[in-house]
């Protein structure tokens, strides 16, 4: 099974932790207290995220917590700035399009 | 996780009027966005592109508008044929004096995500070759 950064968020609830983790480092019950679904549910979901390197376990205690691994999320904001390249480009296509026309109405 | 928008905004010198043809009439459609069959600036109106790496796989893009507000915004869905996930596109004009500040707005693109990391690169690329060489190219280098 593909385990990578675009599996990881491809979940919401998988989003959310992403978010809450993001900000706090927090154990498995401080999360699953953000949510309705049950304590294994969450569980899963933090599994996947550990397999995909956004994740990392530590024991601490009794506890375990969760560590975000912010140069996997870089690869997220990558991914998205492929789309803002495409639209910069669209948009100045866009510009040379009416500065034609432009050019054309003074002539 | 935000579910964060691409936002890009541009000022155009051109009036408002002129931004919202070259955005709905497909002969200026033709000139620097995409080559579709038919355009026309109506809800439910459905078009499609297809598009790709020279050397790569081909995807068939699926667009549907959902909204019009006359002179200053167009918004339409975005997705793929085959593949899951849905992405809303807007396009929204501002006039300022004879100028006009456009804001293009791209929402959803998580939901493609779970296509894979190539995904956005081979079924964009073709795109952005054609105008970051081609249209630049000619910007810089003008026939005349």
């Amino acid at each position: 099974m593909r385990r990578d950064v675009f599996q990881a968020i491809a979940d919401p609830t998988r989003r959310e932790i992403i978010g809450l983790i993001a900000h706090k480092t927090l154990n498995l019950n401080a999360i699953a207290e953000n949510f309705e679904m049950s304590r294994p549910a969450i569980s899963q979901h933090i599994k996947i995220l550990t397999e995909c390197g956004l994740v990392e376990m530590k024991q601490q205690g009794r506890d375990r917590y969760c560590y975000i691994q912010f140069q996997k999320l870089a690869e997220v904001a990558q991914w998205i700035e492929q789309y803002r390249s495409f639209w910069t480009g669209k948009l100045d296509a866009l510009a040379l399009h009416l500065s034609k026309d432009q050019q054309t109405e003074q002539q | 996780m935000e579910n964060e928008p691409v936002i890009v905004e541009r000022v155009y010198n051109a009036p408002i009027g002129k931004v919202w043809k070259a955005l709905t009439d497909n002969n200026e459609i033709k000139q620097w966005y995409f080559q579709l069959a038919d355009f026309k600036p109506e809800v439910g109106f459905k078009f499609e592109f297809t598009g790709g790496p020279d050397d790569g796989p081909q995807y068939l893009h699926l667009w549907e508008i959902t909204e019009i507000v006359e002179g200053k915004k167009l918004a339409y869905t975005w997705r793929y044929d085959g593949y899951p996930g849905n992405s809303v596109v807007s396009w929204e004009l501002f006039e300022q004096g004879d100028k006009t500040l456009l804001k293009l707005t791209h929402t959803g693109l998580e939901s493609f995500a779970n296509n894979g990391s190539d995904f956005a690169k081979t079924s964009f690329n073709g795109g952005w070759n054609y105008f970051v060489n081609d249209a630049l190219k000619n910007y810089l280098e003008p026939a005349a």
